[in-house]
């Protein structure tokens, strides 16, 4: 198949100036299709609602995808390194329960109860990392165990408490939206920087696309594939504190649903479910579309019924645009 | 062709390996001298890629131990086999499709900036490792210009020369080859023959699986026969010629057993 | 290009959901963030609410979430304030959240009020409320009319809960103002103990004519319960809810009443304040809303 495009072998193109600037090209040309879509969405909702059109809206799509978005940074990581975390939503309700107890009835200083939330986070997605890898059971059923496990810890944990009305400096965390836009923004390079520069985050392409070449070579694949569960764990935390802090109340009912959405954001984006390619920044417009499209229809008085038909079906031709793209080439 | 020495780098002695009941690798002993290049031969199924993953850490052994000059070394892991200086390429798990050539050929020993960026983040120096490609692939002659690229993007005869030159780059003493024409056309086959031919210039012994009899005529000093798991014959490849090794590994000709 | 064909179906189906609802032109433009879309009492909230909108000539945007999501209504009432509505109504999911929001939304000049829950903000307006107290009352009434003397066992929820000591109290001062015993229990809202406990009593106490339970499953299981004992005939069951299984028991003779809060009144009268608080008009701080009582007379209706 690809032979045929070079049958000069090894004496390819010696005419070809590669350098990084090719690359940034490259990684565009990957890109600007989702790119193109989200403008393409906003528009269309620009020019149907008037009210659509303020620099208001424009901030609250940005500040409203944040917290969903800073934990589908986490799950970019774990789906490239060719894993799957279906627990994240669970965590993220066991920490903000957590730190609503840390703050509420222990009343710990604002930075040790955050400071707390994210080790107990990192902490609970490595143990979904370590039992895949002592007991070698896939990782949809660790992790669905994780995610009614860790549902239950979560009630158990808030279960006769009131946790709410959190000191004025945590809610600042998550209120309004340039704090959240703020933190999203800075996850997403960090992130980024950690997959394209680093040597555990480069190496989660290797183990995703082929964990049996990237054990051969002497990656050490079981250690990796913790540090990124943990990631993954860590920033649904950081998720749930941003929302601890917006919504001033911690219960274990929230994060339901979220490790979906995040894998949705995740798909849109055209990061792949069977690991080895993807990026963060994919990840963030696939979120923003979802939020846009949300915010949209909102405005329009659409229900949210109607709301998720509509984004269920920007999932579909998502992938398919990406099968049928890849196909072609 | 070079005369091979006579000094043993690498010896192994009574390797087996038994999968339950089954048993793929019967008491093989091998013995590569220094700077020759050992051709394994023998039908599917021989036990010759499962003799290269035992020898490599790749799996574990039933038994059997492992000199390298003359010592035990103990390689229970593909990093103890990197460590000894023994590079492999396995057959169809030489590189990851979806990384670039620069990383694929780091893959496991990346290069770290110097600063405390790399000591603290593992912050990687694309510079020197692009560089030190760039320097290989002009010294074997190997033309790949865009060493970004996703190693998916290059041709089979392309992807075995990244992998063959990665041998050179890192493996101090022996490199062990699995077949490395498998899927490769004739054109292609060539050059990474010429590739694996140059790597005694570059000072290391080869361990070479394969099935085609001219190269191991053409360009091997010893070969090695396998038949069912056993060690069947071990030849001078000046003493044989086609039809007797054809013969050797039907079991037309029982060889030494 | 197939891409482009894919983009045409994006904008044409995003189009089409836009014109679904499709715009009013009116001067007045308010959004209503009810509990969820999937519980029949708030969409007869959401339902009511849109009708009274439209016949006052008010643009009516309904940004309830599918499920009960506290953060999602946080997000919708935020969407509302950044649209800039003329007002918005909240029965809330969880009414701990929304402090920024309103603090925002008083900036603005958007007025706010409440419906069902209150929400703790000098910024809500008004609040439109189900009075327990006098709902249970009506159930009291009915029991007085129905009873001529004996005792009346109330099934209590959670000691200290509010609701639940304003259905008590509504039931047992009609009862006692008309000569009637009352036996309180509490049962925590927990079905196994108003089984228990309507066996005992019944087994017990010849005397007892009635029983009133404070939530509608807790009347089924002291129907259950008496019909174990074959002592349904001469019982008066009345529970409180309108659940629909408790209505099917209603029309078949085996529970006696419920009372049904009104929830096409809440919507109306959640409506009705907000355009008032709109105009500059007075509006009550909470406007009790009374339930409805459910018999075998009417029980069709509601069915």
């Amino acid at each position: 198949m690809t032979q045929a495009q070079n049958s000069s072998t090894a004496v390819s193109s010696p005419t070809a100036s590669s350098n990084r600037m090719d690359v940034l090209k490259h990684e565009f040309m990957q890109i600007w299709q989702v790119i193109a879509a989200l403008l393409l969405i906003y528009l269309v909702f620009f020019v149907l609602s008037p009210p659509f059109r303020s620099f208001d809206t424009l901030l609250s799509i940005f500040g409203q995808a944040s917290i969903l978005a800073v934990l589908a940074c986490g799950t970019t990581i774990v789906l490239i390194s060719g894993g799957l975390d279906l627990s994240v939503g669970s965590i993220f309700a066991v920490v903000g329960v957590t730190v609503g107890i840390f703050l509420a009835e222990y009343e710990l200083p604002i930075w040790l109860a955050v400071c707390g939330g994210l080790a107990f986070g990192a902490a609970l997605g490595a143990l979904n990392g370590a039992i895949q890898v002592i007991t070698k059971v896939p990782a949809f059923i660790v992790t669905l165990g994780g995610l009614t496990a860790y549902k239950g810890l979560a009630e158990i944990l808030a279960s006769g408490r009131d946790l709410s009305r959190f000191p004025d400096t945590f809610q600042a965390i998550g209120s309004g939206y340039a704090m959240p836009m703020g933190i999203m923004f800075a996850t997403a390079l960090l992130t980024g920087l950690f997959l394209t520069k680093t040597r555990l985050g480069s190496r989660a392409f290797a183990i995703g696309g082929n964990a049996e070449v990237a054990r051969l070579a002497g990656v050490p694949i079981a250690k990796s594939r913790i540090y990124y569960y943990m990631l993954g764990g860590f920033l649904a935390a950081l998720a749930a504190i941003m929302e601890v802090s917006k919504l001033n109340f911690a219960m274990p009912a929230r994060g339901q649903s979220y490790e979906l959405f995040a894998i949705a954001a995740v798909v849109i984006g055209g990061t792949s479910l069977f690991g080895g390619r993807g990026g963060v920044g994919k990840t963030l417009i696939g979120m923003l579309m979802m939020q846009t499209i949300t915010v949209g229809l909102s405005y329009m008085g659409v229900g949210t019924s109607y709301q998720r038909i509509a984004i269920g079906v920007i999932i579909i031709m998502a992938v398919y645009w990406d099968v049928w793209r890849r196909a072609a080439r | 062709m070079a005369a091979a020495s006579s000094k043993p780098v690498l010896e192994a002695k009574g390797i087996s390996k038994h999968y339950g009941g089954v048993i793929a690798l019967d008491n093989v002993d091998l013995t590569l001298y220094e700077g020759e290049v050992l051709a394994v031969v023998g039908d599917n199924g021989a036990g010759k890629s499962t003799l290269i993953k035992a020898l490599t850490g790749a799996i574990p052994r039933s038994s059997g131990e492992i000199h390298f000059d003359g010592e035990e070394a103990h390689i229970e892991t593909p990093t103890d086999a990197k460590n000894a200086g023994i590079e492999t390429v396995y057959q169809d798990l030489a590189l990851v499709n979806e990384i670039s050539i620069t990383k694929n050929v780091f893959l496991g020993r990346e290069i770290l900036r110097d600063d405390w960026l790399g000591k603290l983040f593992g912050v990687l120096d694309f510079k020197k490792m692009d560089a030190e490609i760039r320097a290989l692939f002009s010294k074997l002659d190997v033309r790949i210009a865009d060493i970004y690229r996703d190693a998916q993007a290059f041709s089979g005869g392309q992807r075995q020369a990244v992998a063959l030159s990665k041998t050179v780059m890192f493996g101090k003493r022996v490199a062990i080859l699995d077949e490395p024409t498998a899927a490769l056309g004739v054109r292609e086959s060539q050059m990474a023959m010429d590739l694996v031919g140059s790597l005694k210039d570059h000072g290391l012994s080869v361990i070479m699986i394969t099935h085609n009899m001219q190269h191991v005529l053409n360009y091997c000093d010893r070969v090695m026969v396998l038949r069912l798991g056993h060690l069947s014959a071990v030849r001078d490849v000046k003493d044989v010629d086609g039809d007797m090794l054809v013969a050797l590994i039907t079991g037309a000709n029982e060889g030494d057993a | 290009m197939k891409f482009s064909k894919l983009k045409t179906v994006v904008l044409a189906s995003t189009m089409a959901l836009g014109m679904a609802s499709s715009t009013l032109a009116a001067d007045l433009r308010i959004a209503y963030t009810g509990y969820s879309t999937d519980n029949t009492f708030w969409i007869g909230v959401a339902k009511a609410a849109g009708e009274e909108a439209k016949s006052q000539g008010i643009e009516f945007i309904d940004m309830t979430a599918s499920s009960p999501d506290s953060a999602a209504q946080k997000d919708a009432v935020d969407r509302a304030i950044d649209m800039g509505v003329d007002g918005i109504i909240i029965g809330s999911v969880d009414n701990r959240a929304f402090d920024a929001s309103l603090d925002a939304a008083a900036k603005k000049g958007i007025p706010v009020v409440a419906v069902d829950t209150g929400i703790d903000h000098s910024h809500i307006s008004s609040l439109v409320q189900t009075d327990n107290l006098a709902a249970a009352g009506v159930a009291g009434e009915y029991i007085v009319g129905n009873v001529k003397d004996g005792s009346v066992l109330i099934l209590g929820g959670s000691a200290g809960h509010q609701t639940g000591n304003a259905r008590r109290d509504g039931v047992k001062n009609a009862a006692e103002a008309a000569g009637l015993e009352v036996i309180f229990q509490i049962c925590d809202w927990q079905d196994a103990c108003a089984f228990e406990t309507t066996t005992n009593f019944l087994q017990s106490n010849p005397n007892i004519k009635a029983i009133f339970s404070a939530w509608d499953p807790g009347a089924l299981a002291a129907v259950s319960a008496a019909k174990a004992l074959n002592k349904l005939d001469n019982l008066v069951i009345v529970g409180f809810d309108g659940n629909p299984a408790n209505l099917v028991a209603i029309a078949e003779g085996e529970q006696a009443a419920t009372i049904k809060q009104d929830n096409t009144r809440m919507g109306a009268e959640s409506v009705k304040n907000l355009v008032n608080v709109i105009n500059g008009k007075e509006a009550p701080a909470v406007v009790p809303i009374s339930g409805i009582l459910i018999t075998s007379d009417n029980v069709a209706e509601y069915q």
